[in-house]
């Protein structure tokens, strides 16, 4: 087991080049072989920045992510449409300075197709890392029943007639994406589930009841869903952020 | 729950009390984010220390570990701090851990 005692969660602040070389390839203002050269540029100074903290384990920052939780929805067919407010919905809480501030749900959120994985999602992450950095290198994955959201009792029942047959595939793909990040020499992988927090809150517990699952339930299968995505691996070590 | 470091967020008073890392199982590490992400302001490292020890009451040292409480973006947006925080707050991270456990 990895014993360190000075860890972080993952993200770093994105660089502003890095936002617009991102914006620039969508528009097709620049090749993608342009724009990985800055992206991979982005994950350096990264990992420099962690180095020079003196921290054992590093993570490349999430600079090739949207979101904590997008290479997910990036890296597979079949989630529909959707904005990043589809992982921001909710009320929210700040402090003095932010205030507090809610997103309604989008109402186009919905599976609309079977779900079927185009690439790995965090294997070019993990090989990149690897390749720049001598520390341990983590990478995060998304807990599988973050995506509950996703399910939509009217868009999805064609394809998922219930939450947990669409669930079920998520955690597959996340199954198979440990597998794949262990073979490749990941020692460390943290799944990040926020979201369990989120459950306090009556209003987002009452929307997550209104998907078919009860509070015990949450607490009970997602994190046997959790269990089964960390699988097996002796000798590697798992994080889990709540 | 398989996981063998429990990584929880512990910057402010709606965090709660650590009385809950009582519950950590013996054959896990309790990853404590003391240092918040969401602004610049610097926490000390007596601040830091004196919190670890606080959460030393209710479980040994030796399961316990830091870091910032959450990650620095999130998403592409990012919090409201700047890269200079960001690289102080990573340092502070490191030296705290070093003060209480080397």
């Amino acid at each position: 087991m990895i014993t360190v005692r000075a860890d972080t969660v993952g993200s770093l602040l994105r660089p502003p080049w890095l936002f617009k070389a991102r914006q620039e390839v969508a528009a097709g203002a620049i090749s993608d072989s342009a724009f990985k050269a800055i992206e991979d540029r982005a994950v350096d100074e990264a990992v420099s920045l962690q180095e020079e903290a003196g921290l054992e384990v590093v993570s490349d920052g999430e600079m090739r992510r949207q979101s904590f939780q997008s290479q997910m929805t990036e890296a597979v067919q079949g989630f529909g449409e959707y904005s990043s407010d589809a992982f921001l919905w909710g009320h929210w809480h700040g402090d003095e300075e932010v205030g507090n501030w809610s997103l309604s749900r989008p109402a186009s959120l919905g599976v609309v197709g079977k779900l079927h994985r185009r690439r790995h999602l965090s294997a070019e992450e993990f090989t990149y890392l690897r390749g720049r950095t001598r520390k341990t290198a983590k990478v995060t994955l998304p807990s599988p029943s973050l995506f509950a959201s996703f399910w939509s009792s009217e868009r999805s029942r064609e394809v998922y007639p219930t939450l947990d047959s669409f669930l079920a595939d998520v955690v597959e793909i996340l199954q198979e994406e440990v597998a794949e990040l262990v073979r490749l020499g990941a020692l460390y992988i943290q799944i990040d589930a926020p979201h369990y927090g989120l459950l306090v809150d009556p209003r987002t517990r009452a929307f997550y009841e209104g998907q078919g699952w009860s509070l015990d339930r949450w607490l009970g299968q997602g994190i046997e869903m959790d269990n089964a995505v960390m699988g097996s691996f002796p000798g590697v070590t798992f994080g889990f952020h709540l | 729950m398989k996981a063998q470091r429990l990584l929880l967020e512990y910057d402010d008073a709606r965090s709660g009390s650590f009385e809950p890392l009582r519950e950590v199982p013996e054959d896990k590490i309790a990853v404590l984010g003391l240092i918040t992400t969401k602004n610049s302001r610097l926490e000390t490292p007596e601040e830091i220390r004196a919190r670890l020890r606080e959460a030393g009451c209710y479980l040994a040292l030796e399961q316990l570990a830091l870091s910032p409480q959450c990650g620095f973006s999130s998403s592409v947006l990012g919090n409201r701090l700047t890269p200079e925080a960001q690289k102080k707050k990573l340092h502070l991270v490191v030296e705290a851990a070093r003060a209480v456990w080397e």
